[in-house]
């Protein structure tokens, strides 16, 4: 479970609003796609969610846990891909999971069998021994998903997941998503890829100037706005709010 | 190629606007304190330097060679350019970050090299002006020397830079050539750099052990220093002839300055341009390749056998803090210098003791007529200076640069966060430490009990200026670097941990003769002292731990 209690984050001296007021809840067991332009607050969202921001009002929970009281216990229930690859390029790919294992303090067997599915699943095993900034773009993408996975979390948190990917391991990626949803964890994700969301979201949330314009199943939200895609829904609220 | 050199320019410029700094992003206000401070500390070490030039020009001209000066001060500017100029001419030509981009360009390879070198010229020039211009000033006054002089020095002292440019770019294309084949780029590079500094030192102090006097204490130390720079000048000018030239193109006059200053004017040009000729071709070629070299190593890598086991999240940090300092050849060179240099000075001392300087060979016999408890004083202020100018420590933070937003998402405590930071940064100062404490472990026999209790004082000073300098980072992280350069080099807040805890160890021995002077003994006066500083540590780490952990964790990544 994540809720979001009036959150708002303020940048440039209070000047521009990136989250206004947030008010959000997501269930477990869901695949959760949050969408929107670029710039309405999407990454500053998954920043506050993660710890990486801090809110200048309201709370965060996951799992019950509120981020702000306890926030060791709360960056345990999570899993985080970002956006950017801002990794330790010296370490060899397995060093880095290795690393990330200890951090989460995952044992050796659990890392082990871990390690071993997602490097098979993602196509990574033969790159593993080698130093990070020898990777492409994709194959970091890979290994920050992978690392994201280390520790099994209750949350996997994605923040523009299918950037880089090749199609094999973006149909991976999506498959994973699927299943992790369906042993009943959370899954959060942001994207521009609409044809994505609209397949994979139980629900979606789409922000735009930082406050939420609509939430819920994309069935749904297009059928109250009769469209028949998602992307139609998309750009009839994000231009009829502009 | 003009649009890109343009691009390069603007792009130096905009590193020093007070807006683009990253406290004027936090606030106006502290953006413009910041930069007033830091212009401040920039003036006050070139006014450090302006003095120095002024002192030696004095000397020089009571000798009736005030030329010589003008001549040391070229020699000055073409050192630095070599010295300081080569990891930076090194990385902007094979490791920037826009070689990728420029290459799908519509810009000739040459005109690209050319572009990188104006815009390092431009840059060492101004460096140039500003190191010369006082002591041409001096002269001129000194000599009553006209317009004619000025405007000489003007144009040719910009030049300067040229010939150590085109060295320094000639070295950097067979470095890497060189390490392309051996492909362990980083290692040689530490290594080598490690080996210049050395030799660099060993030259260094040759010359200033080789010439000694026992005057009065201020009229020998100048008669030294100008001694001793005459000897570099007459060494570097035997090897570097055209540093005549410069010389005689601003001291002579008529048609023998003109042929002097053109001679010079041309050697310069003709160096920089030489060499964008004979390897513009080649650069583009070689640094794409760079970029490759990692693919071509992976390719044939083997298999290594994982020996990982599980680690405390502790122990994995830290190990990762101390692996970057190793593999990053500018934060090894930057943390692991005074470990070789200090070693280096004290083995050139004792090496140029037999033959110049007797009195240094009659130390250890001297030594023992010194009471023993101010030897140990002496070495734990020697051992506590040689790990003050590390900044391993007081650029912990800042080196996260923008994965400190990966810290932050990490269920580990702060406090252990900053501890393995903490213990990175003691476990550096004890390698830098450790080599100067065995050379005078086994130098001077007579005194290896105070030598060992020396060094373990020395740990308790230097744990109380790590910590402070790890809590300042925390306040003043800079992590909008691009670089790992700009990460611990162009670091102000690092310079300024420095050259606190190198004030700090003054102060300390200030307090110790103090001490002494009021009657306390020289055991009790050194116990009272560490006590006070391990209380000091004890306090310091306490308030690491709780508020500047906070502080740390809560810091953001401003883009």
């Amino acid at each position: 479970m994540i809720r979001f209690e009036n959150v708002t984050k303020t940048y440039a001296g209070g000047a521009t609003k990136a989250v206004d007021d947030l008010c959000l809840e997501i269930d477990s067991g869901k695949v959760f796609g949050f969408l929107g332009p670029n710039g309405a607050g999407k990454t500053t969202t998954i920043k506050m969610m993660t710890g990486i921001l801090n809110p200048d009002s309201g709370k965060i929970w996951l799992e019950n846990v509120e981020l702000e009281k306890d926030p060791m216990t709360a960056k345990r229930m999570f899993g985080f891909v970002p956006d950017t690859f801002e990794m330790f390029e010296r370490l060899t790919g397995m060093e880095y999971l290795q690393f990330l294992a200890d951090l989460y303090l995952v044992g050796d067997a659990e890392r082990k069998a871990h390690m071993e599915k997602y490097l098979e699943l993602f196509e990574l095993k033969n790159a593993i021994q080698q130093q990070i900034r020898s990777y492409s773009h994709g194959m970091k993408q890979k290994l920050q998903i992978i690392g994201s996975l280390i520790h099994q979390p209750r949350i996997w948190i994605l923040d523009e997941p299918m950037v880089g990917l090749d199609p094999a391991s973006m149909h991976a990626l999506k498959q994973e998503m699927r299943a992790y949803c369906e042993s009943g964890k959370t899954v959060f994700f942001s994207t521009h890829v609409l044809d994505v969301a609209e397949r994979l979201c139980d629900e979606i949330g789409i922000i735009r100037q930082g406050k939420l314009i609509a939430k819920g199943e994309p069935e749904t939200l297009m059928k109250n706005d009769s469209v028949t895609t998602l992307e139609d829904l998309f750009l009839n609220l994000t231009e009829k709010e502009a | 190629m003009f649009p890109y050199l343009k691009l390069l320019i603007r792009q130096r410029i905009a590193t020093w606007n007070p807006i683009n700094s990253q406290y004027a992003r936090k606030s106006k206000a502290r953006g413009i304190f910041a930069y007033i401070g830091f212009s401040l500390i920039a003036l006050m070490l070139y006014a450090m330097l302006v003095g120095m030039e002024y002192l030696l020009y004095g000397a020089f001209a009571q000798l009736g060679e005030p030329q010589t000066m003008l001549a040391l001060t070229g020699i000055l500017c073409t050192m630095l350019t070599i010295v300081t100029g080569f990891f930076y001419i090194f990385n902007e030509l094979f490791f920037s970050k826009d070689v990728a981009l420029v290459s799908a360009l519509p810009i000739s390879s040459r005109g690209l090299l050319t572009a990188k070198l104006i815009r390092i010229w431009l840059s060492e020039a101004c460096i140039a002006l500003a190191v010369c211009l006082p002591v041409i000033i001096l002269y001129g006054v000194g000599q009553a020397q006209g317009v004619l002089y000025y405007v000489k020095a003007l144009l040719l002292v910009p030049l300067m830079p040229m010939v150590p440019i085109a060295v320094v770019t000639l070295l950097s294309f067979l470095l890497i050539r060189v390490s392309a084949l051996w492909k362990r780029r980083e290692a040689l590079t530490v290594v080598m750099s490690m080996l210049f500094l050395g030799a660099f030192m060993w030259a260094d102090m040759r010359f200033s052990m080789s010439s000694s006097s026992d005057k009065d204490a201020m009229s020998a130390f100048v008669l030294q220093l100008v001694l001793r720079q005459k000897q570099v000048f007459d060494m570097i000018a035997g090897l570097y002839p055209p540093i005549h030239w410069f010389n005689g193109a601003l001291t002579l006059h008529g048609v023998a300055s003109l042929w002097q200053w053109l001679g010079f004017a041309i050697l310069n040009i003709g160096a920089l341009t030489a060499v964008i000729a004979a390897l513009g071709g080649a650069y583009q070629r070689l640094a794409i390749k760079q970029t490759e070299t990692l693919a071509r190593l992976n390719a044939n890598s083997k298999t290594r056998v994982d020996r990982h086991g599980m680690r405390t999240p502790l122990m994995a940090m830290y190990r990762r803090e101390l692996r970057e300092i190793f593999m990053v050849p500018i934060y090894a060179m930057n943390s692991l210098a005074s470990a070789v240099m200090f070693p280096i000075i004290a083995v050139a001392m004792i090496a140029s003791a037999g033959s110049n300087t007797p009195e240094l060979a009659m130390l250890p016999v001297m030594l023992t007529l010194v009471p023993k408890a101010l030897i140990v004083a002496i070495a734990t202020a020697l051992f506590a200076f040689t790990t003050s100018m590390n900044m391993a420590v007081s650029t912990a933070v800042s080196r996260e640069g923008k994965r400190h937003e990966f810290f932050r998402t990490l269920p580990v405590k702060p406090q252990t966060q900053l501890l393995a930071k903490l213990l990175m940064g003691l476990t550096i100062n004890l390698i830098c430490a450790l080599p100067m404490a065995l050379v005078a472990f086994f130098v001077l026999p007579a005194f290896r009990l105070q030598i060992v209790v020396g060094f373990v004082a020395a740990l308790c000073f230097s744990t109380a200026t790590a910590v402070v300098a790890l809590m300042i980072d925390v306040n003043h992280p800079k992590f909008s670097w691009k670089s790992e350069t700009e990460a611990i080099k162009q670091n102000g807040m690092a310079a300024l941990s420095m050259f606190g805890a190198m004030g700090f160890i003054a102060v300390s021995g200030g307090a110790y003769f103090g001490l002494t002077a009021l009657g306390v003994s020289l055991t009790a006066a050194l116990l009272i002292l560490c006590a006070l500083v391990l209380a000091a540590d004890v306090l310091l780490i306490r308030r690491l731990f709780s508020s500047t952990a906070k502080h740390y964790i809560l810091q953001e990544v401003r883009n």
